[in-house]
């Protein structure tokens, strides 16, 4: 039977070539030193001699020269320490049909052992030698699911906090969810506080946590909103005014507001906007705080004005109803209305409303709760109009 | 009766080749001849080929004529269990006189069998 001889090897790749050869059937005989096999080699002719390079050409020259005498059909292939083609081919010159080099991929031992056996007449194995099909789909499929549970992971680990929130305290007027942040007004306390929302697995875990309290010194904040530039307030006193973001929010600038009942102060990315309960509008305002639109709102009694995804949501009426303006190129379109139920105790009116989360949040003055609702459910269906509403420009 | 339209003889011989590859995975590899001729050369060898590749080949012939880092190009390829076999074709850089000559010689000299 057509065996193997590997000689001058070390354990390690003796062990990884007699694992190769024998998984195809092939017996190995293994010979430490090469000279031994010089010896075994003319007692009894193996079909390939596999011996190790170690840096000297004269024991490849030895085995070579015994198979020429004593083993003619016997083919030797060499094994490299490094892939040098130099080296590579010096040992092929020096009787050496192919070289290997670490790693010992079962492929090519197994297709250089072939064709050497083969090249001198002899059949060391049947089996083909085919190359291990690359295992595409498997490893695409791990990654790609990999990278989905990994985003899934970071959804619900970067998850929405709890539907209903303590904020411990019943002076509460204005928010304003921004990414994970959520700016809140105290009125009472003439605070202005950051809270942050945790990550957590749980929805439970997500607690909010204060990253920031801001006192401020010349009013009390009724409404608020944060702009990449100042942080704006509506006080008590119905003047508007931007502040820096640092100790005692010195003011910047200040504007009086049209309208005797502010309820909502937003910033759509470009202008900040306010509403009346009273005048039942909504403005817009330019850099220096004048007003340069005036939107007439279709719910009565506007008591709340949050921005979200291109789009101001007002929030008023009895009962209470939320509607959507979009800004067109022809105009305003307002969506909805939508009936808002059950978020607050009844009768309560809500002194501060947000959207994040893809939820609406709203806070009422006395209660210190914060309550939210999914903003997909509660403007699934329409309750009446649908109208387009043209907006009056100021100058 | 196949006529022969090489314009140079082929002759048999396995004589162990350094490949240096521009590009790709491997920067060299080594394979043998399976036929020489002053045109090209038929390569066997485990590293990977490609018809248009340009590779440099280096061996010496058993005189010792040597021939290092002649530029040539794959023209054809085949596969058999692990060993790609690749017809290659000098450059015209390649002194193809100098190379018949030799080749000539070594026939004649019987150290180079006739295919």
């Amino acid at each position: 039977m057509s065996r193997v001889l590997l000689a001058g090897l070390t354990g390690k790749d003796n062990d990884r070539l007699q694992k190769i050869y024998e998984a195809v059937g092939t017996p190995c005989e293994v010979v430490p030193t090469v000279d031994g096999a010089m010896e075994r080699i003319p007692a009894n002719p193996p079909a390939l001699v596999v011996v190790k390079y170690d840096g000297h050409l004269e024991p490849i020259h030895g085995v070579a020269e015994v198979l020429r005498t004593s083993a003619p059909v016997t083919a030797m292939i060499a094994i490299l320490p490094d892939p040098k083609l130099e080296v590579a081919v010096r040992v092929m010159r020096a009787g050496a049909y192919d070289c290997l080099a670490p790693t010992l991929k079962p492929f090519d031992v197994l297709a250089a052992s072939k064709r050497a056996a083969s090249q001198k007449g002899r059949a060391l194995f049947v089996a083909k030698v085919e190359r291990p099909k690359k295992r595409w789909v498997p490893v695409t499929g791990i990654l790609i699911s990999l990278i989905v549970a990994g985003n899934l992971f970071l959804r619900v680990f970067y998850g929405p906090p709890l539907d209903q929130i303590s904020l411990a305290s019943a002076h509460l007027t204005g928010l304003q969810w921004e990414d994970r942040l959520l700016w809140v007004g105290d009125w009472f306390e003439s605070n202005i506080l950051c809270y942050r929302v945790k990550p957590g697995v749980l929805k439970r875990f997500r607690e909010l946590e204060a990253t920031a309290l801001y006192k401020m010194a010349d009013g009390q904040p009724m409404l608020l909103c944060n702009t990449p530039s100042a942080l704006v307030t509506i006080g008590t006193d119905l003047k508007m005014r931007s502040h820096q973001r640092m100790v005692g929010l010195p003011t910047v600038q200040t504007s009086s507001i049209p309208g005797t009942r502010p309820t909502g102060l937003v910033w759509d990315g470009k202008n900040v906007w306010t509403s009346d309960g009273d005048e039942n509008s909504i403005y817009r305002y330019g850099e220096d705080f004048k007003v340069i639109e005036t939107v007439k709102s279709i719910i009565p009694n506007p008591m709340g004005l949050a921005y979200d995804k291109n789009a101001l949501w007002v929030l008023g009426g009895t009962p209470l109803r939320l509607a959507k303006l979009e800004k067109m190129a022809y105009g305003f379109v307002w969506r909805g209305p939508y009936d808002v139920k059950n978020l607050l105790i009844e009768g309560v009116t809500p002194s501060g409303m947000a959207i994040g989360f893809n939820r609406l949040w709203l806070i009422s003055g006395g209660y210190p709760i914060m309550a939210s609702s999914s903003l997909a459910e509660l403007t699934r269906k329409a309750s009446g109009w649908f109208q387009k509403e043209s907006s009056k420009r100021a100058g | 009766m196949e006529l022969e339209r090489r314009r140079f003889p082929r002759f048999s011989t396995s004589i162990p080749v350094g490949i240096r590859f521009p590009k790709g995975p491997f920067l060299e590899g080594w394979g043998r001849t399976v036929d020489v001729s002053a045109e090209g050369l038929l390569l066997e060898s485990r590293f990977p080929l490609k018809v248009a590749d340009v590779i440099y080949v280096t061996f010496t012939l058993y005189d010792g004529a040597c021939f290092e880092n002649l530029r040539a190009r794959v023209v054809r390829i085949s596969y058999q269990e692990g060993y790609h076999l690749a017809g290659i074709a000098f450059d015209d850089v390649v002194d193809k006189q100098t190379m018949r000559d030799v080749i000539a010689a070594l026939a004649v000299e019987g150290h180079v069998p006739l295919s």
